[in-house]
């Protein structure tokens, strides 16, 4: 048996580095990556927890995937938008907004 | 467990009082076929200011004909009168600002323009009305996907810059808000917020897993309504983006979160039972808000990015009302949201106006404008005072509701944040009058620096009539505030 | 036996991650994403849903990784070389994981939660179908709305012509 808690415990670092990885690194792509892996870990959680065996969790899990999609298609766009007039995707670069 | 037949007819009832969403989706589609066929861009407007006008009209109905408060899609979405009233100022936002679109270049250039902002709008109303956190969780990304979309709509390098930014810090906060909402789930067994078992559970719950999870979970409605320390992108978005959607983020996005907050705001306090003071906390976080949003402002030098911070600042002052926790202080919130549609709206038309004839952005270059454009430049000081909080306009009255409710929040609970909050916040609406009337001293005390020829008397397009009727509005909201007051009275806040 | 997997698939998830955060290479990155993904559908196998599974490995392996890589290659950022992080940066992500990570744990261990439900439901599938077109269809449809008009937006970004006048 398997207690839930580490599920949790797997689910909790998962969200640590992907918030680190957002917040350590300039390149759109890879915040973008570190997005994923938050969304991942809240799926974990929604997963494991079964509340009287009601399957909320496992379709609140199935939507976030969803809305992940949806999420890194327009991301992506945009993000090859900004290459396309900046020639970087590095954030610390992509600065044309001055005042 | 109910059966199949059972859930079958209670979708069909719900569609019933479903209508105003379901005119929206028909109308998203519509818009879409319309734009593959017609290559004009003035049916696509004719049909979107149609749209916006119907949704308006049912939605207005649906509100005077709701008696109680109903329940649809299996209690995911709770119908009641605030939620009905919120859908009907949503609404009023983007009929104004598809009017206002009838300028905007970039928007006509590109018909898709259209279903993104009704998109936008069928979030809001979700968002609204939810009940349910799957709900609150799909109606922020309903209102977030479209809005990275026209963030960018100017395709040049600042709209991308400032699209790609918002995107990346909004998908941040949504993920952080998921992942409070899947503590709170593991907490309650429960996504529905509105029943006594989800607060039950919430009560006896351990109290650090809880604060971390409503900290999370309050991290993506404080983005949604741009208040420190998630407003960062609000300015570079309000900067870059064209005038018309600047608009429509100003308003329609950030009541939908405030109406959200406000609910949620009852929930994480447990109606005070909360061992943590909640209302102490988004104190202080509306003092910050003030502070960074007044005295940004100013410091900038373009128009739109102080209005920018001017609407952070204006979302202190929403969330003063949200901490004064009463029926009254949501009245009074309410209220204060109307007054700041219109207004808000009205002085991004004059700006919009100003950017495309004469082609500025900064405060200094309006110098002399008013000689220009008499009429524009009357619209603007009006719009400025009001903006600014002083009589005679429904800026002041708007203020002045809010700050008597949290008077008498500090008058019952005597908690001296409110107090400070509450000094505060009058010190704030002082600095700000510097920063609104910087703009009518350059239009009214400034030469021109191209003398004035004759026969310019003329400056005077449609813009100036609709804006005029806004400014109307507003004056009479001071002079009878009660004429609005009499129908919020009537929406039952009661949780 | 579970227990052997469990541990085995959920520290290479974290060992995967851990690598996204410290390496240089954007491309490398990606495929550790990768690994990242299959061994949480693992996690959700042992969790008994399995169709969250399936959709994890069609969706977010099939679709959203594959956009990921195709962005690594359409911006020719391979190199890496525009991404270096340097060792303080290293050093604060590190340092801010295991932060937030310990003080999640704290809070995970006030939770009490138990044990996973072991019993695994063989009309699971079934019944989430069922859920979705019932009690969860209004979440359905409005999913449909939010992928059409992210697809419209992302067309309409992607198609996008660079005008020279515009720069």
């Amino acid at each position: 048996m398997i207690p839930l808690e580490h599920f949790y415990f797997i689910s909790a670092i998962l969200f640590a580095l992907g918030l680190a990885i957002v917040v350590t690194r300039r390149n759109a792509i890879f915040v973008l990556m570190g997005v994923e892996l938050m969304l991942n870990a809240a799926n974990i959680n929604f997963v494991a927890i079964s509340h009287g065996g009601k399957l909320e969790g496992q379709l609140f899990a199935l939507f976030v995937i969803v809305v992940a999609a949806a999420e890194a298609a327009v991301g992506l766009a945009i993000i090859l938008a900004v290459y396309r007039r900046f020639k970087t995707i590095n954030l610390d670069k992509v600065n044309e907004i001055t005042d | 467990m109910a059966s199949l037949a059972d859930k079958l007819s209670d979708i069909l009832n719900s569609a019933v009082n479903f209508g105003p969403e379901l005119l929206l989706v028909s109308g998203i589609l519509l818009l879409i076929v319309v734009d593959l066929m017609v290559k004009s861009s003035r049916w696509l407007s004719v049909v979107s200011i149609l749209l916006a006008t119907l949704v308006l009209v049912t939605d207005a109905m649906q509100w005077k004909l709701l008696e109680n408060p109903v329940a649809l899609f299996s209690e995911f979405l709770m119908l009641d009168s605030p939620a009905a009233a919120w859908k009907v100022v949503l609404d009023i936002g983007v009929l104004l600002v598809m009017i206002m679109a009838g300028r905007s270049v970039p928007l006509k250039s590109r018909g898709e323009s259209y279903p993104l902002i009704f998109t936008l709008l069928l979030g809001g109303h979700l968002l609204v009305m939810a009940s349910n956190l799957l709900i609150v969780y799909l109606s922020i990304e309903l209102i977030s996907i479209p809005s990275y979309v026209l963030a960018a709509f100017h395709f040049n390098k600042r709209g991308v810059e400032s699209a790609v930014k918002y995107l990346l810090f909004g998908a941040v906060a949504s993920a952080l808000m998921l992942y409070g909402m899947s503590w709170i789930y593991t907490f309650t067994g429960n996504l529905n917020f509105i029943r006594p078992e989800f607060i039950d559970a919430l009560l006896n719950a351990d109290i650090i897993p809880l604060t971390i999870a409503t900290v999370l979970m309050l991290s993506g409605l404080l983005f949604k309504i741009a208040a420190v320390p998630f407003h960062i992108w609000a300015p570079d978005a309000y900067t870059s983006s064209p005038t018309a959607v600047v608009a429509l983020f100003s308003t329609v996005p950030k009541l939908a979160g405030f109406s959200i907050l406000a609910k949620w705001f009852l929930v994480i306090n447990l109606f005070g039972l909360s061992s943590i003071d909640w209302v102490s906390i988004l104190s202080v976080i509306a003092m910050i808000t003030l502070l960074i949003g007044n005295f940004s402002a100013l410091r900038q030098s373009s128009v739109k990015r102080m209005l920018a911070y001017s609407s952070i600042a204006h979302t202190g002052f929403m969330m003063v009302a949200i901490v004064s926790v009463s029926e009254q202080a949501s009245r009074n919130l309410f209220f204060y949201a109307t007054v700041y549609t219109l207004m808000n709206i009205a002085v991004f038309t004059l700006v919009q106006l100003l950017e495309h004839k004469e082609n500025i952005t900064k405060a200094e270059e309006y110098k002399g404008m008013i000689r220009k454009y008499p009429f524009t430049g009357v619209l603007i000081v009006v719009l400025m005072i009001s903006l600014a909080g002083l009589p005679p306009t429904g800026g002041f009255t708007a203020k002045l509701l809010v700050f008597t409710s949290l008077w008498e929040a500090y008058d019952y609970t005597q908690n001296p944040v409110l107090l400070y909050l509450f000094l505060f916040g009058l010190l704030n609406t002082v600095i700000s009058l510097f920063f609104y009337l910087k703009v009518p001293f350059f239009m009214i005390f400034r030469e021109r620096s191209d003398p004035q020829k004759d026969g310019e008397q003329k400056n005077v397009v449609w813009e100036n009539y609709f804006v005029m009727i806004l400014v109307l509005v507003i004056l009479f909201l001071f002079f009878k505030p009660d004429s609005l007051m009499d129908v919020i009275n009537n929406i039952s806040f009661a949780f | 036996m579970t227990e052997y997997f469990f541990y085995f698939f959920g520290g290479m998830a974290l060992l995967s991650a851990g690598f996204i955060l410290f390496t240089r290479h954007i491309l490398h990155a990606a495929f550790a994403l990768v690994l990242t993904f299959l061994c949480v559908t693992a996690l959700y196998i042992l969790a008994n849903a399995e169709f969250v599974a399936v959709t994890q490995i069609m969706i977010y392996i099939g679709g959203i990784i594959v956009l990921v890589i195709f962005g690594v290659m359409l911006t020719n950022e391979m190199s890496g070389k525009n991404n270096e992080s340097s060792a303080v940066n290293r050093f604060t992500g590190g340092a801010l994981a295991l932060g937030l990570a310990s003080l999640l744990c704290y809070g995970i261990m006030r939770m009490n939660l138990g044990l996973l439900k072991e019993a695994s439901d063989p009309d699971q599938v079934q019944r989430l179908g069922e859920s979705l077109l019932t009690d969860f269809v209004l979440p359905f449809e409005v999913a449909a709305i939010l992928l059409l008009m992210a697809l419209i937006g992302a067309a309409v970004i992607a198609s996008d012509k660079l005008k020279k006048d515009q720069e």
